[in-house]
């Protein structure tokens, strides 16, 4: 990228987040701050399924770390005391630590068959969370998990704007973690990977080991995720965290383009301003999705990153 | 001492022996030729060598130590690198981030100070940048720079796929056909290119069918049919062997009588 459009990207991402920034202060309506929170924890788990893809890897059972994040998050805040931001992180880091042997397993295959089997994986987390009553709360789930605490007054959060603030804090780090990555040795490595293995293996790369990592670090971020969830809707269950949870992440990738940084934000936000302003459709709205995505899949592959590139290409001409 | 040193080296699939005991030896900044029919074993030798498959049986040395079975990325950690038959190279990449790709060993970035940003992690990156430049320039890769590699004409591709493996620094360089599929101006080119690498000091394998880049490079000629070694020797010897003779113009003797 040239030093005129990094400047151009970073000209737009402060005026972005100062829009963010701002926007409660004129529109404090409750309604807006939880669609907005909702979008902004979609571009969080997203942005962690992007990394993970990266290296050519279709994680379908992607949420299931989400609930990883979740469920270690909620039980060690509710039964052992452990104050909630300490949990979060540790509920990123387990979810992290148990991806890796998985991921040194799972990692070996490749394409449509390692998507079968994170699908089926995803799955097995979440029978182990239903089955097993007595730690996970079974079907009927967690509840009563305590609310983050504001850290200097030491209240904890009461309204949807504490929690508004939180999710976009927690996504800027995120987004400058993934961009990082996705601009730096790491992150070529990743695309050299999913572009041609044995090439990247000829040049004295250990595939395995990079594979693990993107697998890890993408599913630290959606256990953060999973663990503000938790804190956030103080109520979790198994279902929160099933296969259909993980099939909306790939739906936002797909249609916010897999080519691009920024299709891990547009996706989730497209989608969940349409499912609102759709809101009347009621159950026709995943419809509606599935129409969306056909027609991206057949006209722009590349996803609306690549339709906004065209259209922003025939403006400024 | 000799650089490689291949000793009873077999590996067969299922019935079929592919290679059979081959023995084989390159000093230190030596070309060696790796010829014969197809099937006849070539490119396994070569996936051997670099641990893209296990030997059944066999040694192998490299400077001394036992690669046999190593991985591909522990073995050209080593200094032991191979190209591919097939055009190898990330199409949808500009070429200076193909060859970035092939510095990964030379500059050994961490996972910690990519994501940080580090004073380190720079240094690594301008250092890794200078290699890149430099194999650009020796490969007359220039002009395309930041094209990305699947709009280059097929020469220049296979060129780039042998920048990618230079950029890993190899003591032994591999190279699968790297001629096939290219005119006879893009073979002068590359029989040039290939004596510049051999000046750098990197010892060379070369399989291929290319009889005049063969002649012209080699020093030292290797012939396999069947997966077994039936002649080596200098260009000159190993053309004018009637072993040789029979098995690329299988037994014309017979033929004739």
């Amino acid at each position: 990228m040239n030093t005129k459009n990094r400047k151009l990207e970073l000209v737009f991402i402060m005026i972005l987040g100062l829009l963010v920034f701002i926007a409660p202060l004129f529109y404090s309506d409750l309604y807006f701050l939880s669609l907005m929170i909702k979008m902004a924890l979609a571009c969080l788990i997203t942005l962690g399924l992007r990394l993970i893809f990266l290296t050519g890897q279709l994680n379908m059972g992607h949420a299931a770390f989400m609930g990883l994040g979740a469920y270690v998050s909620a039980l060690t805040s509710l039964n052992l005391g452990l104050p909630v931001w300490m949990a979060m992180l540790l509920g990123g880091s387990v979810s992290a630590l148990i991806a890796a042997p998985i991921g040194f397993v799972t990692l070996r295959i490749k394409g449509a068959y390692f998507a079968i089997v994170s699908m089926g994986l995803g799955e097995i987390i979440r029978l182990i969370y239903t089955r097993w009553e007595g730690l996970f709360g079974g079907a009927s789930g967690v509840f009563g998990i305590p609310a983050p605490i504001i850290p200097i007054s030491g209240a904890p959060f009461s309204g949807k704007i504490h929690y508004y603030y939180l999710i976009f804090f927690l996504l800027f780090l995120v987004f400058l973690a993934v961009r990082r990555i996705e601009t730096s040795r790491l992150g070529l490595l990743f695309k050299a990977i999913s572009l041609n293995d044995d090439l990247t293996r000829s040049v004295g790369v250990n595939i395995m080991n990079v594979k693990v990592i993107s697998f890890c670090l993408g599913s630290f971020i959606a256990g953060i995720g999973g663990a503000y969830y938790a804190h956030y809707l103080l109520f979790i269950s198994p279902n929160d965290f099933s296969f259909w949870t993980s099939a909306n992440y790939i739906l936002y990738i797909v249609v916010g383009g897999v080519g691009n940084f920024y299709g891990a934000l547009l996706g989730p936000v497209f989608l969940i301003g349409l499912g609102d302003l759709l809101i009347s459709l009621r159950e026709y709205v995943p419809l509606v999705f599935g129409i969306v995505l056909i027609a991206i899949m057949k006209f722009r592959p590349g996803g609306l990153t690549e339709l906004s590139a065209q259209i922003w290409n025939k403006i400024s001409r | 001492m000799s650089l490689l040193k291949v000793s009873g080296l077999t590996k067969s699939f299922g019935g079929l022996k592919a290679v059979n005991s081959v023995n084989l030896q390159v000093d230190p900044g030596e070309i060696v030729g790796l010829i014969g029919p197809n099937g006849a074993g070539k490119t396994t030798v070569l996936r051997l060598l670099t641990g893209f498959f296990k030997p059944e049986k066999g040694q192998i040395l490299f400077n001394g130590q036992e690669i046999a079975g190593l991985p591909p990325d522990r073995a050209a950690k080593l200094g032991i690198i191979r190209t591919f038959q097939e055009t190898t190279v990330y199409p949808q990449l500009p070429v200076f981030l193909n060859i970035t790709i092939g510095t990964y060993l030379q500059t050994k970035i961490g996972v910690i100070e990519s994501l940080l940003n580090t004073k380190n992690y720079r240094e690594k990156e301008t250092e890794g940048n200078h290699s890149v430049d430099e194999i650009i320039k020796l490969l007359r890769l220039t002009g395309v720079v930041q094209e990305p590699a699947m709009n280059l004409p097929h020469g220049y591709q296979r060129r780039l796929g042998i920048a990618i493996a230079l950029a890993c620094g190899p003591k032994l360089l591999l190279l699968d056909e790297p001629f096939s599929g290219m005119n006879p101006e893009e073979v002068r080119l590359l029989i040039e290119d290939l004596k510049i690498i051999h000046k750098q000091g990197v010892a060379l394998i070369l399989v291929e069918h290319q009889m005049k880049a063969v002649m012209n490079l080699c020093d030292r000629v290797v012939v396999l049919n069947f997966g077994e070694k039936i002649a080596e020797g200098t260009p000159e010897e190993v053309v004018n062997n009637e072993k040789v003779v029979e098995a690329y113009l299988g037994g014309m003797h017979n033929a004739g009588n």
